[in-house]
């Protein structure tokens, strides 16, 4: 299209420049008349979309590459043959659109009618176009005129913001959820690690490794690798092809028969497996056993040899059970067991059978075979010698060993003669117990009353001290006193000589003990003993047990120590605080009359002579109270109202009314505490490092007191509600990029859907592009400037 | 006959390797371990203390502007850069890791006016004030063309600029917010609202349609992109100058104001701010949220940094040299580890966004010990000695005084305001909650 209105400003303007008009885009309909073409050029000219150019006269200036091929481009132009150029703003307006489809100034409108008057009329269907626009243009009613722009615009906001609003809603249950979150995990969006099934992973599968190719060739390759949907393999198939028919159909229904047969046995395995039901296992158990023994004496009968193997095992079993005691608290089970047996009587019989089946495993099997049965006589003596020596409580030659070392600690001055005869004493004083004892009990329980026997050793040592010799007489005449055992009450009374007594008691309790039949099955309690007194009870609560006749001494003597127990426990500092009770109060258990032991009273006594530790703890408790009653305050003036001056007293009538009473005390805490004194002064120190008011999320005192008061180190709770504990509200992991919260995700979350196991890991994962953006930038639309 | 011993597993007591710790058998009688409470107490009181001798957060400045830096941006993708343009036109792309600046070049004429990262971290759009919007393309190394890719000539003068989060859009603000396809040369969509300038423009990371600014007629503006009207305006007593969104809330702003404190938001309840975040003494230039959206970071013209809680008044911690001037900008690193600061002696800072945390990989024996330390410090958080030490802080002399002067401020206008209520007839001095006096009006 030649456009002659170029040259025209050119003419116009003749001042050396060269106005270009940048031309339309070739999309825009072409205008054929003049007049828009006229409207457009008048419009070109008052936007700022006219781009001035200088020619020459400043020629100083420097070389602007940029307005170099602006220059070119507007020479190119001028010749009209690159009329296909955007327009492209240079200086900042609002005024030029990147289309120049019209003008966003809105100066000069196009009309109706010249739009249409380009339109040739010959034309029927714009013909028809005119028409239509005439019945558009007689109607010509009137409408309502439209908002004023600031309301409309105000209405348009309200809107906006009241849809934007509720679409927000949603949000609000996540973020409570965040907030309220004992821990967070950052990133949020982690990736989705599972695992997938062996079948999927199956069918994922292909060989890569040699060994996999390997494999995988050799289980192509191979005829007789057995198809799921196939009934038989192909080995088998050629083998049946190979053979005639009926035998083939023979061998074919047999090998259906097999797989079947497998197929179901394998399902009642797993069948089996499921029953929960203890009963039926325990049948299943019992039918077992019993087949077991059946099959036993076939054995013995039939394969010797085989049956000798069968019994050793149970030889091995034995020893297991030995080894493990697994019936008798060695299993979690039955240590369970034996807790609930308190309580349920079905508990309580597991227990009994646990036991019996122990006894029964432990039973000693005596085999009749000719050629072991020396061996294993010789073999059970020394058992039994060393089973002695094991349990050792009760066995005199044990006991004497202890008794001799216990003598060593305890008396210094005691030579090792005298010990040793002593010892030869006590071994013939056991000596006549067992001989007492010896009528059928051949077994020695192993629960030893190490308190009486130290006891004992203490009053023996006594009487060595006195007269070794005299004592061993006596001891001759006691053993043969004790041969008669009507006697041994009558002896028992003698209470001249404190040893034989003692020894004559021992022996007693012994003998006792030996008459022991039941032995109760869990002698252990489930109360846990905290203090050594419990135990002490406890061990006192057994002897009674066991002692079925307690003997009136025994009695008497168990009424004094507890008599004694209960005097040790309150004592009355004001009756018995004094050196003498004290130390009379040590002497009543035993009679202290050696001159060691006197001695070392005298130095005890001599070491604490001038230390009145009880008198002076009563007058500092004395101190304190005085010090904490609430004084009465005087503010009597002298002189104030009066005459004053030395030798003159304040009148009652005046002090009386200037002294301040101070209330009556609250009873002091310690009032019926002799020996203690509390302090009822308020403790400042402590103070400083208490919260003064309750802390914000806490209710109350004692809730925060509680929250104070739960440890949380790993000295008070195990290791793995430590760490649940501690764990920190905030988990980020060291060089990942946190991206902000995912909307696509958290609702796609909690929608439920499930989505794709995928196993690859996305490295960018916290990248804020998550969402893949694709860039394309049209250089022939935007160019570089 | 099989002999019996008795033994134990040495699995039970041998250690694997020298490194191994010994198994120590416990038993957790409380009988045996007695004064739970007190330990503990000594432990958390420890524990602060150690925490206040570890407070080291300065880890260093990154120099070399030659004007003031008006501008900075996190690389989205990568940690270690960071972009930076100055008053001069001048922009410097810096290695966190090394502390060194990678590029520097000229940017713009002028003002380099904002910046923004392109979601995938493969290029940068800066504005000017030479009012051209800039495309430039970048390596992950940090290494970018001395030209940009493209470049677009504004019909006004752009202030800020910001990306859409996930899609090929950005904004600018200025006389009029516009909203730019990255593929045009006109905005796709312009928002007006009055005649003042948007000095701020922020996209919402989380519901990313939505837009906040701030507008030097002291309002906050709210946008949706969707939309052609503009959605709300709110106007506080002083100017706003910088505006951050909650990354995990999508309703949530925070915003940077005149008035020495920064203001909390529901964009659905205008009408009064959430919670008013104080301890600045002087106007807050920047804010920026912690990836966490637990804390915030904020700089002022008191020459310190401020750490505040979401849901606190006050902040949780200080950061301050003696070297560093008004702080203009901030940002919270993209690990929650760190904090960025640039100040007008064209300084940037960095600093660890925990003052007394340690850095590196830790062990997992220390990092439960770190967790029960903190554990302890928060279970006896309100006992008046760990208190004391763990709000200790050395704090300018400068700060110190106008803090105390503050103080005696808000302290005689309550006392004024308790009076005139006093001594007027009863309800003509309604109680109004400090929250809704701050906020002038909401418009619609």
């Amino acid at each position: 299209m030649p456009h002659p209105k170029v040259p025209r400003h050119q003419t116009e303007k003749p001042n050396k420049r060269v106005t270009v008009v940048i031309a339309m885009d070739k999309h825009a309909p072409a205008p054929d008349s003049l007049d828009v073409r006229n409207v457009w050029s008048r419009e070109i000219m008052e936007s700022g979309e006219i781009e001035d150019v200088e020619l020459s006269g400043d020629e100083e200036e420097c070389f602007d590459e940029r307005k170099h091929s602006k220059l070119l481009d507007a020479i190119s132009s001028l010749d009209g043959k690159k009329s296909s150029k955007h327009s492209q703003r240079t200086v900042v307006s609002r005024e030029v659109s990147e289309f120049s489809f019209s003008q966003r100034g809105g100066k000069s409108k196009v009309h109706l009618h010249e739009l249409i008057g380009t339109l040739s009329k010959d034309s029927v269907s714009h013909g028809g176009l005119q028409k239509q626009l005439k019945t558009v243009q007689k109607r010509n009613k009137i409408i309502s005129a439209p908002l004023p722009k600031h309301q409309k615009e105000k209405i348009d906001r309200t809107v906006a913001y009241q849809k934007t609003s509720d679409q927000l809603k949603k949000w609000d249950s996540v973020v409570e959820k965040n907030r309220q979150a004992e821990q967070m995990i950052f990133p949020l969006q982690r990736p989705n690690l599972k695992l997938s099934t062996t079948d999927r992973f199956g069918k994922k599968f292909k060989p890569q490794t040699p060994l996999e190719l390997e494999v995988a060739v050799l289980l192509q390759g191979s005829q007789s690798v057995h198809h799921q949907k196939a009934e038989l393999t192909r080995a088998e198939e050629k083998a049946l092809q190979a053979m005639s028919l009926e035998e083939a159909q023979e061998r074919r229904a047999e090998l259906q028969k097999y797989r079947a047969l497998m197929s179901y046995k394998e399902a009642r395995a797993r069948w089996q497996k499921r029953i929960k039901s203890k009963r039926y296992h325990r049948v299943l158990r019992k039918e077992k056993m019993k087949n077991e023994k059946k099959s036993l004496e076939d054995l013995k009968n039939s394969d010797p040899e085989g049956y000798l193997e069968k019994v050793n095992r149970v030889e091995d079993d034995r020893i297991q059970e030995r080894m493990s005691l697994k019936h008798r608290g060695g299993s979690k089970y039955s240590r369970k067991q034996m807790i609930y047996a308190k309580f349920d009587s079905r508990s309580r019989q597991a227990v009994q059978d646990m036991i019996e089946k122990s006894r029964e495993l432990r039973q000693k099997r005596v085999v009749d075979s000719d050629s072991d049965s020396e061996d294993f006589l010789e073999e059970d003596e020394n058992e039994s010698t060393v089973n002695e020596v094991q349990e050792g409580g009760d066995n005199p030659w044990m006991s004497n060993t202890k008794v001799l070392r216990t003598k060593k600690g305890h008396s210094e001055g005691a030579s090792e003669k005298v010990a040793g005869e002593y010892s030869r004493a006590e071994i013939i004083a056991d000596r006549t117990a067992q001989t007492i004892t010896d009528s059928g009990i051949d077994s020695i329980t192993k629960n030893i009353d190490e308190e009486s026997k130290t006891d004992v050793i203490k009053k023996h040592i006594s009487g060595v001290g006195k007269n070794i010799e005299e004592m061993f007489i006596e001891l001759e005449q006691n053993e043969g006193k004790v041969n008669k055992t009507k006697k041994v009450e009558t002896i028992e009374r003698r209470t001249d000589l404190k040893s034989e007594s003692s020894l004559t008691e021992n022996s007693a309790r012994k003998t006792n003990k030996y008459k022991r039949k039941k032995v109760p099955l869990i002698d252990e309690k489930l109360d846990r003993k905290s203090t050594l007194a419990e135990i002490e009870a406890d061990s006192s609560d057994d002897e009674v047990l066991e002692d079925t006749e307690p003997s009136q001494q025994v009695d008497r003597e168990k009424d004094s120590s507890e008599r004694q127990k209960e005097e040790e426990v309150y004592v009355d500092p004001r009756k018995l605080f004094t050196k003498q009770s004290v130390l009379n109060k040590t002497e009543v258990p035993e009679v202290v009359d050696t001159a060691d032991d006197r001695d070392q009273m005298m130095t005890i006594a001599e070491a604490f002579a001038g230390d009145d530790v009880v008198v002076d703890f009563m007058r500092e408790k004395k101190e304190a109270v005085e010090r904490d009653r609430p004084k009465a305050i005087d503010l009597t003036l002298p002189g104030w109202g009066n005459w004053g001056g030395q030798g003159l007293s304040i009148s009652k009538k005046k002090r009386k009314r200037f002294l301040i009473r101070a209330p009556p005390s609250q009873p002091r805490k310690d009032r019926n505490l002799g020996n203690v004194i509390i302090s009822e002064e308020k403790d400042v120190s402590i103070s400083k490092i208490q919260v003064n008011d309750l802390p914000f999320p806490y209710t109350s005192v004692k809730q925060f007191e509680q929250s104070i008061r739960t440890p949380v180190g790993k000295t008070w709770v195990p290791e793995t509600a430590h760490k649940q504990l501690v764990k920190p509200k905030v988990v980020t992991k060291l060089g990942q990029i946190i991206a902000p919260i995912d909307k696509s995700e958290v609702f796609s979350k909690q929608k439920g859907r499930k989505r794709k196991a995928d196993m690859n890991f996305d490295g960018s994962a916290g990248g804020r592009g998550k969402k893949s953006v694709h860039k394309k930038f049209n250089k022939s639309k935007m160019r570089k400037s | 006959m099989k002999v019996k011993v008795l033994c134990r597993n040495p699995d039970d007591y041998v250690r694997e390797t020298k490194r191994d710790i010994h198994k120590v058998p416990r038993n957790y009688d409380p009988g045996l371990h007695p004064f739970e409470a007190p330990r503990e107490y000594v432990r958390a009181l420890n524990a602060t203390k150690l925490e206040r001798v570890f407070a080291k957060p300065f880890l260093g400045a990154l120099d070399g502007h030659r004007d003031v830096i008006h501008c900075m941006s996190k690389h989205p993708t990568s940690l270690s850069l960071l972009l930076s343009g100055a008053c001069d036109g001048e922009i410097r792309i810096w290695n966190l890791a090394q502390r060194s600046c990678v590029k520097t070049f000229q940017a713009h004429e002028g003002f380099v006016r904002g910046m923004c990262f392109h979601p995938d971290g493969n290029n940068f759009l800066t504005c000017g004030g030479d009012s051209t919007i800039k495309q430039w393309r970048i390596t992950p190394e940090g290494d970018t063309e001395n030209e940009p890719i493209n470049t677009i000539l504004s019909q006004t003068l752009p202030l800020s600029i910001d990306h859409h989060w996930s899609e090929n859009v950005f904004s600018t603000c200025g006389e009029q917010v516009n909203i730019w396809d990255e593929e045009r040369t006109e905005p796709i969509r312009s928002f007006t609202w009055g005649v003042d300038s948007v000095h701020t423009v922020k996209f919402n990371p989380v519901e990313h349609h939505l837009l906040a600014g701030c507008a030097s007629d002291r309002s906050i503006l709210l946008y949706d992109m969707r939309g052609s009207a503009p959605l709300r305006k709110v106007i506080l007593k002083l100017k706003s100058n910088s505006i951050a969104w909650n990354p995990l809330e999508a309703f949530v702003f925070t915003v940077a104001n005149e008035d020495y404190n920064l203001y909390s938001f529901d964009m659905r309840k205008l009408s009064m701010p959430i919670n008013i975040h104080m301890d600045h003494v002087s106007a807050v230039m920047d804010v920026d949220y912690s990836p966490t959206g637990k804390e915030f970071v904020s700089g002022g013209y008191d020459k310190c940094l401020r750490i505040f809680p979401v849901d606190k008044g006050h902040s949780r911690e200080v950061y301050h040299t003696k070297r560093m001037q008004r702080v203009v900008l901030v940002k919270w690193s993209l690990d929650n580890k760190y904090i960025l600061s640039a100040s007008d002696e064209m300084n940037i800072r960095v600093w660890k966004a925990r003052a007394s945390e340690k850095m590196g990989v830790l062990r997992p024996r220390e990092k439960t010990a770190f967790n029960y330390n903190e554990k302890l410090k928060d279970k006896f958080a309100h006992h008046p000695q760990v208190k004391r030490i763990s709000r200790h802080r050395h704090i300018p002399k400068a700060i110190y005084h106008a803090a105390k002067e503050h103080g005696i401020i808000k302290e005689s206008k309550k006392r004024k305001e308790s009076n005139v209520r006093a001594h007027s007839k009863e309800g003509t001095v309604p109680h109004i909650p400090d929250r809704k006096k701050r906020v002038v009006a909401e418009m619609e």
